[in-house]
């Protein structure tokens, strides 16, 4: 079945402190899909990530150029555009990161701080979507009882699927995601790899990941970095 | 049990060697104002005016100067020392903060002589001027110029608070849509409090020890400021003043006690802080 792309990269070039990372890239990558980006280490794979939501900026150092555009609804809005604000961005461009990251609060503080950060004050509204995105994570049962419990205290892998959840509360359209599982256990891993299979129906995943057998389980796209230059390639 | 290494008894000796110090001036202090402590006279000490040809030797009136000084210096630092920490390490314009910091840096190694002299020249005529009132002298002025002093302090402490914040916080907070100042208000600010307040007390321990400022600026009158024009004499400056005036009379003694009284309030603070420090671990919003 044909597919829509959802990101179209063009001539992407990054440098970090004038090293150059990525090399004039190009890459249209599908909607609701699962699209992983495979390569050897340090060759800018959470870099090409990171240019996707613009998070690079927070980098000293880091320049980029090129035009990276994304449909949102039906309109192609080009996020390099300096019209565009990187936290509007960032609240349609979700992102997870290697190792959880978990804010200093409570379960519920945690999946209600984005809202919050959006302007959502609406009690009602906020325990609403606080389940919803916990139940899309696989989370609410465990944690149902133990929400105003240090998010913390959680395991591993339920800090990773509780950052999965706070990045899904503000219904991105694209999840970033950077070797999700890396620092999990093959149990926990395991449950985060059927969480993203779920996911697609909702929103378009990028991946980055070092396991071939992961990438062969559930994506459906791969590209590969390698040299600062991104081709696609053959799933593993 | 190996010996411990050279350096390490070197260290060792050191340490101990500086904590000695601090004790031995503790117990210097206390023994030379030991004719203080009989009949109720050091209580005295809090109750009657200064007036040592009537045999009075009340030093009241330059604990509410030094107290004065020093929350005033401090109520004018503090907002400005955050505002300078959150454009150093929160909005980083990219040549102005880096200028801004070096500059902080440098202001930490003025003498306090030099920012007297200035205040001297500069801030007390021109007080005298604005006001009309009094010789510009006063509580104002030399809060003005404390402030001054214990800014950079508050910055460094501030920036460094700042900085302690793990990165990952804060990638989680930009990837969440913060703005940078939601990101400072809700994840960098509530997990810097202990840093902010321990930068705070240090600052206040650096306004209250001050000397100079206090003697060339406050105006040195022995009598409780009522008002930010009146002139005030600080505990540091009262010593100053009667060290230069006197040798061994009660009078003399005095300071001794005004010794003690900074000891005591500079180790309450130490103890502040360390008590802050002991207790950040595993706090939430």
């Amino acid at each position: 079945m044909e597919t829509e792309d959802k990101i179209i990269i063009k001539e992407l070039s990054f440098a970090y402190r004038r090293r150059p990372v990525l090399d004039r890239v190009a890459a249209a990558i599908p909607a609701s899909m699962i699209t992983a980006i495979v390569g050897p280490s340090g060759q800018g794979k959470s870099t090409l990530l990171m240019t996707l939501n613009r998070l690079w900026e927070e980098i000293p150092g880091a320049q980029a150029s090129g035009s990276i555009k994304i449909r949102f609804n039906r309109d192609w809005i080009e996020i390099n555009s300096p019209k565009v604000d990187p936290p509007w961005l960032r609240a349609r461009v979700g992102m997870v990161f290697q190792a959880p990251n978990p804010l200093p609060a409570s379960i519920y503080k945690n999946m209600a701080f984005p809202l919050k950060i959006a302007g959502v004050k609406n009690r009602k509204e906020v325990d609403e979507r606080v389940e919803k995105a916990l139940r899309q994570a696989f989370l609410w049962t465990e944690v149902k009882d133990r929400l105003t419990d240090d998010a913390r205290t959680l395991s591993g892998g339920q800090q990773q699927r509780l950052c999965i959840a706070r990045a899904l509360i503000l219904e991105p359209e694209i999840l970033l995601l950077d070797e999700p599982t890396s620092s999990l256990d093959a149990e926990a891993g395991a449950v985060i790899e059927d969480l993203l299979s779920e996911l697609k129906s909702d929103c378009t995943l990028v991946m980055v990941s070092h396991y071939q057998e992961q990438v062969r389980r559930i994506a459906d796209r791969v590209f590969r970095l390698e040299n600062g230059i991104l081709k696609p390639a053959d799933m593993p | 049990m190996k010996p411990a290494p050279a350096a390490e008894k070197l260290f060792f000796g050191a340490a101990l060697f500086s904590a000695s110090i601090s004790l031995f001036i503790l117990l210097f202090m206390v023994v030379l104002g030991l004719p203080l402590f009989k009949d109720g006279f050091f209580l005295r000490l809090f109750t009657d005016p200064w007036r040592p040809d009537h045999g009075l030797y009340g030093i009241s009136a330059m604990i509410a100067g030094t107290l004065g000084v020093s929350f005033l210096a401090l109520v004018l630092a503090l907002p400005l020392s955050l505002g300078c920490a959150i454009l150093i390490s929160i909005i980083r314009p990219p040549v102005f903060g880096r200028l801004l910091e070096k500059t902080v840096q440098f202001m930490t190694g003025i003498p306090t002589v030099v920012l007297g002299f200035v205040g001297v020249f500069l801030l007390v005529p021109f007080i005298r001027e604005q006001f009309g009132h009094g010789s510009g002298r006063c509580l104002l002025t030399a809060a003005l110029v404390l402030a001054v002093l214990i800014a950079p302090t508050m910055i460094l402490f501030f920036c460094d608070s700042f900085s302690r914040i793990p990165a990952s916080w804060l990638r989680a907070a930009d990837a969440l849509g913060c703005t940078p100042m939601e990101k400072f208000r809700h994840v960098i600010l509530p997990n810097s409090l202990q840093g902010l307040a321990g930068g705070t007390i240090l600052a206040m321990g650096r306004a209250v020890g001050d000397t100079m400022i206090a003697l060339m600026l406050a105006g040195n009158a022995v009598a409780a400021p009522h008002a930010l024009l009146d002139p005030a004499r600080t505990l540091t400056a009262h010593i100053a003043l009667v060290v230069a005036a006197d040798f061994d009379s009660l009078e003399f003694k005095i300071i001794f006690a005004c010794g003690l009284l900074l000891y005591a309030i500079t180790l309450a603070m130490t103890l502040l802080i360390r008590g802050l420090d002991r207790g950040n671990g595993g706090r939430t919003w």
